[in-house]
């Protein structure tokens, strides 16, 4: 055996924690499943290298035993030997003793486990659970599955420095970033309000922060993430392009341990540990600290000028709490908390209010966030049947507005001009679920459940105040709320039919009530692989999924002013039909791995802005400034592994293509989507140099973004009333939408990871080879000048403007560099 | 902008920093014919031709006419000449053709003018100085904010677009007037407002303006002026002539006309302006209603009243003798 170079763990569900007594009853199961299951009535991390329990099957049957006894039961005879230290089982190979057969565990050569790939861990201190066995290409139905560990996406270089899950998952094939550098991500061609996030099973609306530039996961806290991009389980729906399942790590239930991380944006921290026996927390609070950074700067600006003073403030912030409690072995709760939102506060005002003269003040002020709690409880039944009940409330708001007084005061009289605005943005969702997980037969894994999610939406709020002395102008837009039902329900079942052939079947069927209206939904799904060796699966996948909320939002970076919205009216639920068929080869050692995967996806009444919508009176209702449409995008993502030893990675191609089509855009001509990247290249590594130095290197490449480029100018008709300080006397000709392709996208990032007794340093170059990427087309001008002899030593000399097209290029290397505490 | 400014220097120096670079896109587009118009009853039609050019010809920038242009116009339905003076309620159909850039059509209508039924000034005096020279007469400055109700016949049935100006007069030596700046008293001056460019940006307003937001129980569109000055200079007690105040004059504009102002108002902003240029947005192009996509024609008719503060000034004078 090679040595243990890349440990996986596998970490605890708090449930159980102190219940050492363990019951468990698998019959030739995957040696994964099992200790699973363990974990989840113990609190012990399985720490082993990475092919050691490759191909092992399990078979147990014990009733309330200790954790020893039954360690002992699966690894008597066996070539394994396990130590308990601390709150970690180490697993290696018998050093003298030749392989043997066992009574209890038996090889089968068409499984595999290899759950190394995904996880590695930076210190025992703080190891991370994986559950990539369970979606490891020859174990599942599934195709297009990833997990990742909190470890991989610490791994993956990130724009300053910051750790981030969907630049992490942006490396994927099939997956792109939306603009350079900020965290919207397009999957298979769809929309960026396509994608479902969700912090532990309930969605999250506002995944960005910072415009976008970081996601809002704190990523010292995640314990792993579910990313599903092709294949999608019947027990998620609501988006058409992919659905992220993040899972927060349990609290410990042995010590007061956690981390505490410096970084140039950002300080996070976290600590999780016991209360009493039975209980663990877990708190983690991550904040920006630009503003900090700031207050010198501003000091300096606001001393140099003795009258004004400027006023700026932003920042971000996530909170998490979790605490969960063991009620006794068949019985365990959960509450669950998370909130975050940005700020921004900018603008100046006059020092001091004059007895004679002119007085000025001027904020705005913007903010825009998630707030989620969660509760539930957990039961089993039996030890093949068990149910999760859970209430959650999950909400988006966002509001901005300003204040600006102006006084002009003398002894008489005092002009008074007051201006005020806010506007807001609600989104607010209470859902209560339940889902049971049952296995009826060895060979089936069935999952059910149901849950009714009450939908309230007040995506226009705006109270505006003129004030001009005594008179006021109010003009109020406050709509009634809206309020929507929506519930869903679902059965699926993971059934392994035969040694080679593993299927999953499901339907989500759900119902949307708004405006009197109930629209409806059923979603079939279907997964099928077949392994016809063991180093081979040949996949299939078909899934429809339906939407009813989606995002409009003016910008293709996130704002405050983005707005999530019900599908109302005619409008219908947004639909998409996928189609997914591939396969999956690795070599015998499971050392290398080839993955292909096809898919071609159908979406139906998609919905966008039309044509122009901003002519219309910003008080008509939002619907009305929409259109209807299709859409399709189809391709190929082929990507080969390295998983295992000190160098590992990937190189992923993806070939696709990706358009739209509405009646009320581009004159209902169809038009390629802004993400119609017809290929991307991705290359990722990941070198172990030493147990204490990792580095990481990821290029990416893909063809440009597509972008609305409008060549021709017009003459204006220079009407009485308009205003030119935008343009003189021409202005840009209508063309087709998204008609140029920018040019070819590519940086590479890299980081380095340095551990030491008490910590570990991060250190990472962000476009490492400053290779500034191109995201628009503008125009401008460029000074020219001509020389003319006319004799005598004399020149004549002339110089003037020449109209050029610019490439606009943006984000150029970005060293940074972060520590991180470990307690 | 100066806040948009403020918080780019704020929030984004350490990595949003951009560079430019000139390079040619290399894209086929080929010039069309333009055309621009604004029918206004009552006066002859004028149209210009003219033919649209990539950004960076600066031949075609500089000379973008049209030498083989045939213009066609039918006002309802019925081809008329150069000589044709347009009516409200005309429905006028342009048609251009040039051998070189092809074909190109518009079609609108000329809307009937909203009459202006009165106007209601009430006064707020801030500030007064008089004083009286023997031989001279009276010297007087008189500071105040004007607030002006325009009562209008709004059609509630039909799509309405206006354009408001103010024009302000004094008639003689003795009286000057300083009308102040306008302060919009009602929400239909704020229709286009973008409420994310409002705040970045602050308040801003526009006198075009729909009646989707007219005030159907008053029938009236308020604002104000502030501060007004009105200075008399050597005014003689038996003088009557203290004309001065303002002439109102209201536009019925076609919705192409309507929404060619609201597209300059958009494209000044931030969302579509500063974003959209910066390829964080989608570009907007320039609003038309012709066929080619270059050009507006638009049409227009008006109401005009005026507002006389010869009273206002009369009666506070001998008010403040009295």
């Amino acid at each position: 055996m090679k040595k243990a170079i890349i440990l996986t763990a596998i970490i605890f569900c708090a449930f159980g924690a102190f219940a050492q007594n363990i019951t468990i009853r698998a019959v030739n199961r995957p040696a994964s499943e099992v200790f699973r299951s363990i974990m989840e009535q113990t609190e012990k991390n399985f720490v082993y290298s990475s092919d050691l329990l490759k191909d092992m099957r399990i078979t147990v049957d014990v009733k309330k035993k200790p954790l020893k006894k039954v360690l002992d039961d699966i690894f008597r005879d066996s070539d394994i030997e396990y130590k308990i230290k601390g709150n970690n089982v180490v697993l290696k190979k018998k050093k003298t003793e030749k392989p043997k057969k066992t009574v209890i565990t038996k090889q089968v050569q068409t499984s595999h486990l290899n759950i190394s790939d995904t996880v590695k861990v930076t210190m025992l201190q703080s190891l991370d659970v994986v559950s990539q066995s369970e979606n490891h290409p020859l174990e599942t139905a599934k195709s297009g599955v990833n997990t990742l560990s909190g470890t991989t996406i610490g791994n993956t270089p990130a724009i300053l420095g910051e750790p981030d899950l969907i630049k992490a998952l942006q490396i994927l094939p099939g997956v792109s970033e939306t603009d350079a550098g900020f965290s919207g991500m397009n999957v298979h061609g769809g929309n960026p309000d396509e994608n479902m996030c969700m912090l532990d099973n309930v969605p999250l609306y506002q995944v960005e922060h910072f415009a976008g530039l970081f996601s809002p996961f704190n990523t010292d806290i995640v314990k792993y993430a579910d990313f599903y991009k092709t294949s999608v389980p019947a027990r998620f729906d609501g988006r058409l392009s992919s659905f992220l399942d993040v899972h927060l790590k349990n609290g410990n239930h042995k010590g007061h341990h956690g981390s505490g991380r410096l970084g140039l944006t950002s300080g996070a921290f976290n600590i999780s540990g016991p209360i009493g026996e039975k209980t663990s927390y877990l708190i983690g609070l991550r904040r920006s600290w630009y503003d900090l950074l700031s207050i010198p700067a501003l000091a300096i600006v606001n001393s140099r000028n003795k009258d004004e003073k400027t006023i700026a403030d932003y920042h971000f912030m996530d909170f998490n709490a979790r605490v969960d409690h063991r009620f006794s072995d068949r019985l365990s709760g959960f509450v669950n908390a998370y909130y975050g939102d940005d700020r921004l506060k900018a603008g100046t005002q006059d020092k001091k209010e004059p007895t004679e003269g002119y007085y000025f003040k001027e904020i705005h002020k913007f903010k825009w966030g998630n707030i989620l709690a969660q509760t539930g409880v957990n039961y089993k039944f039996s030890d093949l049947l068990s149910a999760e009940f859970s209430a959650a409330y999950t909400g988006y708001f966002s509001g901005m507005g300003y204040d600006i007084l102006g006084k002009e005061i003398s002894s008489e009289y005092t002009d008074i001009s007051h201006d005020k605005i806010w506007s807001s943005n609600y989104i607010h969702a209470f859902s209560g679920r339940g889902d049971f997980s049952w296995h009826p037969i060895d060979n089936s894994h069935l999952r059910f459940g149901a849950s009714y999610t009450y939908h309230s939406f007040l995506p226009d709020r705006s109270v505006k105040e003129n004030i001009f002395n005594d008179i006021t102008v109010k003009t109020r837009n406050i709509p009634e709320s809206t309020g929507a039902s929506e519930m869903n329900a679902y059965i699926e079942d993971d059934w392994k039919i035969s040694d080679r052939l593993h299927a999953e079947l499901g339907i989500h069927t759900s119902l949307f009530h708004i405006d009197g209206k109930t629209k409806g939904g059923i979603s079939p799904r279907f997964s099928f692989s077949y392994t016809p060796t063991s180093q081979i699966a040949l996949k299939g996948a078909f899934s429809h999924t339906v939407q009813y909320v989606h995002r409009i939002d003016e910008t293709y970076i996130s704002l405050p002013c983005d707005r999530w919205v019900p599908v109302v009216g005619n409008f219908k639920p947004m639909t998409a039909d996928k189609i997914g068929i591939g396969g999956y080869w690795q070599t015998k050692d499971g050392a290398y791995a080839v993955t292909l995967d096809g898919y071609w996806k159908f979406m139906n009444n998609l919905l966008d802005y039309r044509n122009e919508y901003y002519l219309r009176p910003q008080a008509w209702s939002w619907s009305e400034r929409l259109t209807a449409g299709k859409g399709s995008s189809k391709g190929i993502d082929l990507m080969i592994e390295k998983k295992t030893g000190k160098f590992t990675g990937h190189i992923s191609y993806s070939l696709a293509w990706a358009d739209r089509r509405f009646a009320d855009r581009n004159d209902g001509k169809p038009y390629p989507a802004r993400c119609d990247h017809r290929h991307t290249v991705k290359v990722f590594a990941n070198w172990d140099v030493s147990r204490k130095v990792t580095l990481s290197a990821l290029w990416t490449g893909h063809s440009g973004n597509r972008f609305t480029f409008l060549p021709q100018r017009f003459d204006t008709p220079s009407l009485p009333g308009q205003s030119n300080f935008y343009f003189d006397d021409e202005v840009a000709l209508k063309a087709p939408i998204n008609n140029y392709q920018l040019p070819f996208y590519h940086r590479l990032d890299l980081s380095c990871i340095v551990k030491n007794k008490r910590g570990y340093w991060t250190f990472s170059l962000y476009n490492a080879y400053c290779h500034m990427n191109t995201v628009a087309i503008m125009t401008g001008y460029t000074q020219e000048t001509s020389y003319t002899h006319l004799g005598n030593n004399i020149w004549n000399v002339e110089t003037w403007s020449k109209p050029v097209f610019q490439k606009f290029k943006l984000i150029p290397i970005i060293p940074s560099f972060s520590y991180t505490w470990l307690f | 902008m100066a806040i948009l400014k403020k918080i780019i220097l704020f929030a984004f120096p350490l990595f949003l920093t951009g560079c430019y670079q000139d390079f040619d896109p290399k894209i086929d587009t080929e010039p069309v014919l333009c055309l621009n118009s604004l029918i206004t009853a009552g006066e002859p039609i004028y149209v210009n031709v003219s033919h649209t050019w990539v950004y960076t010809d600066m031949a075609g920038s500089k000379d973008h006419s049209v030498d083989d242009a045939e213009l066609q116009i039918f006002a309802n339905d019925i081809l008329v000449d150069s000589e044709y003076i347009a009516q409200e309620g005309d429905h006028i159909h342009i048609i251009a053709s040039s051998q070189k850039y092809g074909e190109a059509e518009a079609e609108v209508t000329v809307p009937f003018a909203t009459q202006i039924s009165a106007v209601d000034f009430t006064p707020k005096v801030t500030d007064v100085e008089l004083t009286q020279t023997p031989g001279w007469g009276i010297n007087a400055s008189i500071e105040f904010d004007a607030y002006i109700n325009l009562r209008i016949s709004d059609d509630e049935k039909t799509d309405d677009y206006y354009r408001l100006i103010d024009k302000s007069f004094d008639q003689n030596q003795i009286v000057s007037f300083s009308p102040g700046s306008f302060e919009p008293l009602d929400p239909v001056f704020y229709e286009q407002t973008n409420t994310f460019d409002d705040v970045m940006n602050g308040t801003y307003y526009s006198m075009c303006f729909s009646d989707r937001l007219f005030n159907r129980e008053t029938n009236t569109i308020n604002f104000a002026f502030s501060p007004c000055y009105i200075h008399l200079s050597g005014l003689k007690e038996d003088q009557a002539d203290l004309e001065c105040g303002w002439e109102f004059t209201l536009y019925s504009i076609s919705e192409s006309y309507y929404n060619w102002l609201a597209f300059c108002d958009q494209a000044g902003g931030i969302v579509f302006g500063d974003f959209g240029d910066y390829g964080l947005a989608e570009p907007i192009w320039g609003y038309s209603n012709v066929s080619t996509g270059a050009g507006v024609v638009a049409a227009q008719s008006s109401a005009t009243i005026t507002l006389n503060l010869q009273d206002f000034l009369s009666d506070y004078i001998s008010k403040e003798y009295n």
